[in-house]
Order: structure tokens, then sequence, then C-alpha cells
């Protein structure tokens, strides 16, 4: 059964949906097309403003759809861009093996009882749809220079006040940590809930909003630290900050990279389009594996998506290439159910441009393309020491690192009950975050495992391991 | 990229320790000490000097390699034993996942039990990674998640030590390890060599505390021989009641002992007729064989039959006894009790158990199919009953007795579905369940879930939903799946969620296969 484009109409939530919709008609916005006759099934990623692309999948028999973007109108915009363009250029859509991610959809979906014309745009028929409507292109303004000029200003005027407010925020951090040093670390540990929580709000109202994250997650990864560590880990963190503060005044004498690091930090950060119109950035063809998918709810009310990555090495690789990488997204906290656009386990080869950092980890997915499931075995990894030399390496140069991942083959897990688990080798033990403890015992006494973690200078935080009994995951 | 920076720090540990001690005190009750070299270069002089001295601690420490806490001595990591069955593929475990989180407590709890059955009987077992996650429900349903599930309760309840964690027991070591491991060890041996499990369980049997001795006895209902009555008759005589009592119930089992035949004759003695004789039959006794083509053979309850369960009374009563021996007792010459009319389902039920026990199941069917006017729940009960009892052997046929009466029977609200699932702990086998899906009445039951409930005819309840996908296999489960899209609610979703289940793992093991 085909779609047509009155369907496409009725099952629109609203005009400006299909207005959007014609916005997203072009090619050059989606990749990965293709449509599976027999199951009645199209597909498609359609990139948006996040680091990666949108997942889109429809059914033509009964019109079901699954959208990884966070919009609440349903359907929304990429699925009738997708819906749209098989409509009017059916070519495009090559037949074609069915991705997991549809196959995965397809599996928990039931089936809608009464078919396509169950839209709940069908109960307001007071909104008038048109395709056509949507379609026509408006002329362009003509380009007001004084208007420009006097926005080029504007933003100037607004970077400046924003410039002044942080540092404004920053000799308040300072007070801030003196007073903590006053009372001790020890008390501070016992107050920091409250104590964070105050300084992290400060921090928003400063424009320094992934320093005011930082602060309003400290508690959180305070008290999942062994109890025994968590001095060692306050002093860790609140000494990065101070040095945060002092490095931001100076960031003009720094090298540019670490410079770079140094705001983001704050919550400065280039927008997608200036980093991707940026010929310096560094970018890099790689065949990637997720390791893990990560979500937490900041303080300005975002929820931060994490997908973390790992190169699949090869003999021909750049010495100096990235091993790891990071794509982080921001949805609003009221934008329904999380979706993420990558699985664990995930393999994909794709150019992804490296925001620029002393320590090259954070990236944006620039092209995509799929590849097999079935992979070959991975590549032997460093011992664990090696690995922990790597990541010493790493914040030499950048001493602003949060966490970082760690990857070391021939490894085990020992559950030491009381005294928690441990990644360990015969070069290294590491400790592993106490919450991940009882999910892990059954892993301990496997030998010779290739695992991947994130190390925050204190413990570890077990992301993937290959083993014996296959891969497992953090949940 | 720069070359690499210098990644060790030559700073006196003891220092750092010390500055970490006036970090953690405060300095509004003593000065942070001064920095030791090389850090003192970074002084800073004035109030900032301590936000400094934190700065340069903290970055100091980070290239402080982590040292682990000491070990206890002998002390060894915790871990499981290998695990002995293969474990589920990755599509069945993600299935397995969304049966654990569906619905309220008890339906994850029906539901998860009846998931850990379909995968025992596959062959599979639970895979390691997700026993933590599946704690609770583990806990619930300890008696099916298999050896590597009991072990990892264990190990998390602290009940066995990391080195019997990690091995199995022999017929030198069993005594070392805990119960649930003793039992299925003594289990899988007296299943393989009955005499070598019972001289096992001899061998010092009065040093176990009586509840074990108890439940180890119990296992030797397994394979019971005549073989087995000189221990019997000793555990008989044991100084705990509940082993007493154990031994003498397997000892009524065994044709040898007096018990035995006590208990034939009390069975015998509870049988009655319920009509008057045919005209024309010789007048000798109301159990002359050609009468009993022609009466209702009934059975007198005692009084305990109405204050206890009464399949687990109806057990006590039968087991072990054999339909040729009560056949013996009435002294029917040349007749059956298999030809006889059944006139009370409770009397039926035993009957078939004694004949299953013989091996004689075309008996069984039989008497199930002369049973006059079976109770419907109750017959559910006792069909599933008696497949527990013969677990080996072909379980369809006395099913298809019941079944024959019409597929429909299954869907009517008073065949106890619940019952006869959690009982029977399989699915149905394939073709009767294709009879009953096949079946107008089974499409007319499901559109009558379908309506709210005031409108419906047939009065199933979503409830039912649930056994039902239970009862169900996953040859049908595509049948079934379909007519569970046109009933909303949540029971309806987590039966589809059931049934997904069970279609999965059985592609798995056909590919497995």
């Amino acid at each position: 059964m085909s779609v047509t484009l009155g369907q496409i109409e009725q099952i629109a939530p609203d005009q400006a949906s299909l207005k959007a919709a014609s916005g997203l008609r072009s090619p050059a916005k989606w990749s990965g097309v293709g449509r599976d006759d027999e199951a009645s099934l199209l597909w498609g990623e359609c990139q948006g403003s996040g680091s990666a692309p949108y997942l889109v999948c429809a059914t033509t028999d009964d019109l079901g759809f699954r959208c990884s973007c966070p919009s609440r109108k349903l359907p929304c915009k990429h699925v009738l861009a997708l819906l749209w363009q098989h409509v009017e250029q059916p070519t495009r859509f090559a037949t074609a093996a069915t991705p997991e991610w549809v196959t995965n959809w397809l599996a928990r979906r039931r089936p809608r009882a009464g078919g396509a014309a169950d839209s709940e745009a069908e109960d307001r028929p007071e909104n008038e749809k048109s395709l056509q409507l949507a379609a026509t292109v408006e002329p362009e303004a003509p380009v007001d220079e004084q208007a420009a000029v006097r926005a080029a200003r504007q933003r100037e005027r607004t970077r400046a006040t924003r410039e002044a407010a942080v540092l404004d925020g920053l000799e308040e951090l300072e007070r801030w940590i003196g007073d903590q040093l006053a009372g001790g670390l020890m008390s501070f540990v016992a107050n920091s809930i409250e104590q964070c929580r105050v300084v992290s709000r400060r921090l928003i109202d400063a424009k320094a909003p992934a320093l005011a994250a930082t602060m309003d997650s400290l508690p959180d990864k305070l008290f999942a630290m062994p109890k025994e560590l968590r001095e060692d880990f306050a002093i860790d963190r609140l000494g990065m900050l101070a040095l945060l503060s002092k490095a931001y005044r100076r960031q003009d004498a720094l090298a540019p990279e670490l410079a770079n690091d140094i705001r983001r930090a704050i919550g400065w950060a280039p927008r997608r389009e200036e980093l991707l119109a940026d010929p310096a950035v560094m970018r890099f063809d790689a065949v990637w594996r997720v390791l893990a998918t990560r979500s937490e709810v900041q303080p300005d009310q975002l929820r931060r998506l994490e997908t973390w990555l790992a190169r699949e090495t090869d003999a021909s690789a750049e010495k100096d290439a990235p091993q790891f990488a990071l794509l982080l997204d921001y949805v609003a906290t009221g934008a329904g159910k999380v979706v993420h656009a990558f699985e664990p386990g995930e393999r994909f080869s794709a150019t992804l441009a490296f925001y620029p950092s002393a320590t090259p980890l954070r990236a944006l997915l620039v092209e995509r393309v799929p590849v097999a499931t079935d992979r070959p075995a991975s590549p032997a990894m460093a011992t664990l020491s090696a690995a922990y030399s790597s990541y010493l390496a790493n914040i030499a140069r950048n001493p602003f690192i949060l966490e970082w991942p760690i990857a070391a083959g021939g490894t085990r897990i020992e559950d030491r009950d009381q005294s928690g688990s441990w990644l360990v080798d015969d070069s290294l033990e590491l400790r592993v975050a106490p919450a991940q403890q009882a999910r892990l015992l059954p892993l301990s006494g496997l030998v010779d495992m290739k695992a991947t973690g994130l190390w925050n200078g204190q413990i570890l935080t077990l992301l993937t391991a290959e083993t014996p009994y296959g891969i497992w995951q953090d949940a | 990229m720069s070359p690499p920076l210098p990644t060790s720090v030559p700073v006196d540990s003891r220092s750092l320790a010390t500055l970490r001690q006036g970090l953690s005190v405060g300095t509004s009750r003593a000065a942070l000490p001064p920095l030791p070299p090389p850090l003192d270069l970074f002084g800073a002089g004035g109030e900032a000097q301590d936000l400094v001295t934190l700065a340069l601690t903290a970055m100091a420490r980070r290239f402080m390699r982590p040292l682990p806490p000491a070990r206890s001595e002998g002390a060894l990591p915790r871990r499981l034993p290998a695990p002995d069955l293969l474990p589920i593929g990755p599509m069945v475990r993600r299935c397995l996942d969304r049966v654990a989180r569906q619905g309220d407590m008890t339906t994850r709890s029906l539901l998860f039990g009846a998931a850990l059955d379909r995968i025992a009987l596959a062959g599979f077992g639970l895979h390691p990674f997700d026993l933590p996650v599946l704690e609770p429900l583990l806990r619930q349903h300890r008696d099916r998640i298999g050896g590597l599930g009991r072990a990892y309760l264990d190990v998390v309840d602290g009940k066995s030590s990391p080195a019997e964690s990690s091995e199995r027991p022999t017929r030198e070591t069993w005594r070392q390890f805990g119960k649930p491991e003793r039992l299925a060890f003594l289990e899988a041996l007296r299943k393989q060599d009955p005499d070598a499990a019972r001289s096992l369980l001899e061998t010092d049997f009065g040093r176990d505390p009586a509840a074990l001795r108890a439940d180890l006895l119990r296992v030797m209902a397994i394979r019971l021989d005549e073989a087995d009555r000189a221990f019997l008759e000793i555990a008989a005589g044991d100084r705990a009641e509940a082993v007493r009592k154990i031994a003498s119930t397997l000892l009524g089992r065994l044709r040898s002992s007096p018990v035995y035949a006590e208990r034939i004759a009390a069975f015998v003695a509870r049988l009655g007729v319920q009509h008057a004789p045919h005209p024309g039959a010789s007048p000798q006794g109301p159990h002359d064989g050609a009468l009993l083509r022609r009466q209702l053979l009934t059975w007198k309850p005692t009084d305990e039959a109405k204050t206890v369960p009464l399949l687990a009374f109806c057990r006590d009563l039968v087991d072990g006894l054999r339909l040729g021996d009560v056949e013996a007792a009435m002294a029917v010459a040349g007749t059956s009790l298999a030809d006889a009319t059944i006139g009370d389902t409770w009397l039926a039920a035993c009957l078939i158990r004694m004949a299953m026990f013989e091996g004689q199941d075309a008996k069984a069917l039989r008497i199930a199919g002369n049973c006059r006017e079976p109770d419907g729940a109750i017959f559910a009960q006792m069909i599933a009953d008696l497949f527990t009892a013969v677990a080996a052997r072909d379980r369809v046929r006395p099913l298809s007795a019941f079944v024959a009466t019409g597929p429909a029977a299954l869907l009517l609200p008073d065949t106890d579905l619940g019952a006869l699932a959690q009982t029977l702990r399989a699915p149905l086998p394939d073709d009767l369940a294709q009879t009953l899906v096949d079946d107008a009445a089974f499409d007319r039951a499901m559109a009558d879930c379908a309506l709210p409930a005031r409108e419906r005819m047939y009065h199933v309840a979503h409830a039912r939903l649930l056994p039902l996908a239970i009862l169900l296999p996953a040859s049908v489960g595509g049948r079934f799946r379909q007519s569970l899209s046109n009933i909303e609610g949540g029971t309806a979703l987590a039966a589809a969620v059931f049934t997904d289940f069970g279609m999965a793992l059985a592609a798995d093991t056909t590919d497995t296969n």
C-alpha cells in the first residue's frame, strides 16, 4: 500500500509541521534512506541540530512511525518529510536490508487497530493543512546592511556582558571555595548537597552553565564514591575548580586548544554550524563502535545525552588519532521520553569533527554510514598500566578533564565483597564504582576480558566488557 | 599533537598526606602546611595561597599511582560457578527483560515464573549477566532458576564461600555444600544410579539437622524400589517426626510392605456404587464386573479430604499404588476399572494417577473419557497434576480427552486456567493448541474480551489472558498475538509481551538446533 499526499496532510498535527517538513525534503539533509516493500517500511536519518542525526522510520500500510527527535508533535516534521519524499521521489528509497534500529522498533510495536485513519489531527477539523502551501518558497527579504551591523554590535555587547558576568561568578566561586577550605573538606562532604546547590544557582545567573552543571552534580558524584575516598575526591574537584577559575583569567597566555577547553568547561561552546565551517577543525574518518549512552538532567533543566564511542583501530590508523569520542546532545526535560540515537554495540563508519581541545574528545557527527553488526574480533588492547599512563598523559595536557576513557585487555574483575569490585591485571588495580558492584558479580573470576570504562581519578565506571559470556554493557 | 609531558611528580608522598590532612581539617583550625618542593615554586602568597595549595595538591595527587587497600589474608574474591546450561540468546534476553518489567508485581511474578519454566524446558539457562537485574524475581522463584541462579543468590546472601561457588559437589565433598547444592546433586545421582544415591545418603544420615534429613529423604521417591526398603525402615524409626513421616509415606509405596496393602484396602473400602444394578445382572454384589459398565462408580471422601487441598490429598492417598492392585483387591473378574463409568471427578483423578504411574496411558485416557460430567475446575487441576507426576512421558492424550469435549472448554469461566497454567508449568502441545485457536469459539472468546465488561457474552475476564498466554505454545503465538491486538489494557499488553518472549525462545531453540 502506498502513501498519498492526502494522507500526509491528514496525519500532520498542524500546518506549521508541514512547513517545517517542507524544509527537510532536501536530500542533503538525509542519509541512509531505504525501504522494505514486503514489510511496508521506510527509513532514513535526518541531520538535526544535535550531534547525531535523528533516526526516522514509518510503515506505509498503517502509517505507524518513530523518530528519535524530542519533538512533542506527533508525527514530527522528520516523519512527515520522510513520507513526503517517498511520495515525490520514490526512487531515492532503494530496497535495502532493514537496519537493526528499525527492526527493534517493529518488534516492540503493536499494530494500530484502526489503520492510518486514526490520527488525532482528524479531530481538529478547524486546522487547515496543505502540503502545497507548505511547499511554497517565500521570497527572501532584501538584506538590510545596517540591521546586520546593529545585530553584530548587539551580539558583541551581549558577549561582553556575559564575560563580565562569568568573571563575577568565578570570583564568587573562589570565595566559596575559600569558605569550604576554612571549614575543612570533611565538613564540606557532609554539607555538600546544600552548598553545591547554592553555588550552582549563582553560576547559572553568571551565565556559566557548564560550570553550574559540574557543581550541581558534584554531591551525587561524591556520594557515589566509597566513603573512604570522598575527601580525596573533594580535594580533586575543588582543586580543579580553583585552577579553572585562575586559568580562565589567563586564557590568553595559554595554548589555544587548552583555552578552548577552559571556555567549554565554563559554558562557552561554538555552535554546530560554526564548528563545521571552520577548516582548522580536526575531522577524522573511522569505524566507530558505541560503547555506552548516558543521560543526566542539568540544573538549567536541559537533559544532557552522552554517546561514548571507541574507534576500531587498524594497522593503517594514525598513531595520534583519537581513540575515543563523545557525542553530546541537549534536549528539554519536558520533551517526552528520552530516545538515544544509538544503541550500545552499534557500529558505523563516520566522519567526526572534534571540538578544538588539548585532548580531543567531544565531537560532532558529520556523516555516517552503517556497517555490518557482525564485527571482526577487536584487536589486542593495552595493559591497564599502559592505559592508565595514557590517562595521565592526557590530564597533564588538560587538567580540567573530569573523566576519561580507559580501555585495557587481559583484565579481570575481582569482587572483594566489602572491599568492592576491582578491575585488575598483573600491572595495576583500579577500583570500580560501588554502584556497579552488584551487576559485576557475574563477571568476577572471568579472565582475559577487554574492558572499557570512565576513570574519574578515583574510581572507574565500567562501560563495556568483552567476556567469554558475551559483551557486558552498563545499563 | 605536542610531545607527551612528564607524568611523574617528584613530590614526597608524606608531604602530600600532610597537606591532605590540613585540607580535611580546615584552615580555620590550622594554617595549611607549606607546599613541598617543587610545588613551592608556584606559591602565590596572601589570601590566594590556600586556593593555590588546594589546586596544586589536587593536581599532584592525580599523578599518584592508585593503591588498593591491603587484602585480608586468605580472602578469595566472590565468584559464581560456570553456567551449567547454555544461556539464552540476546533476543530472548531482551524479551525476558520486558517480561520482568511488565505490569504490577503479581503479573511480573506470574509471567516471569512461566518464562523460567519455558527456558528450562528448552534446555537453556539464564544468562549470568541478567542475574543481578532479575534478583528480586529470582528470589520469588528459587525452585525454578536453576543451579546458577541459586548459586548467585547464595553468594549474594553470603551463604557459600568463594571457593565453593566455583566448584561442584562430588560424592566425597557434597557434605561441604549448602542445601540447594546437596539436593540437586542427590537428585541427579538418584536418577542416574539409585543405589549409589541411597548409599551416599545412608552414610552419616543422622549427622544432618532434621529438616535437611527430611528434604534429602524425599529424594528417595525418585526411582523408588524394593532395594530401598531396608534404609526406609530404619528412617521410619528416626528421632524426628518429619523424617518418620516421609519414610512411612515412601514405604507405603513399596508393594512388599504391609502399609501398601493397607492403603489398597483403605482405598477400595471407599469405592461405592451410586445406582441399582441393571435388571438381569448377576446378584453378586456391587463390584460385579458386568455391573461396572452400567453403574456409576463413586468414592466416599474422608473427613480429612474436606480440610486439605484435594489434589494434595489425592496424591497422598494413591501415589505409588497400582491400578492393577486395586482391581485385584476388588475381586473384579476380567474387567478393568478403565471401563467403569466414573461418577466422581476426584475418583477419576485418583484412578488416572494410578494408571499413569503404571505406564498404562491408554487406560488413563479411557478413565478420563468415562468420567461423567466432570467438574471443569477440578478436572483441569487433575490433568495438570498428572502431567507433573509423569513428567517424562507424553502428556498429550489425557488432556486431549478433556479438550475433546470441545476446545473452547478451556476458555469457560469455570475452567481454572490459572491453576492449570501454574501446575502444568509447560505450554500445551502444538497440535492441541492449534485445535484450540482454530476453533470458532476461540475467536468468539477473544472478540468478547475486546468488549466492555458489561457487554461480554462469555464473561471472559482479561485476567484469563495471562494464563492463556502461558498455556499457548510459540507455534500459535502469532495467531494469539493478532487476536490480542484488538484488546486494550495492561493485561493484554502483558500477554502480548509474554507471547513475544515465547516466540523468541522458540526461534532461539531452532537456531541452536
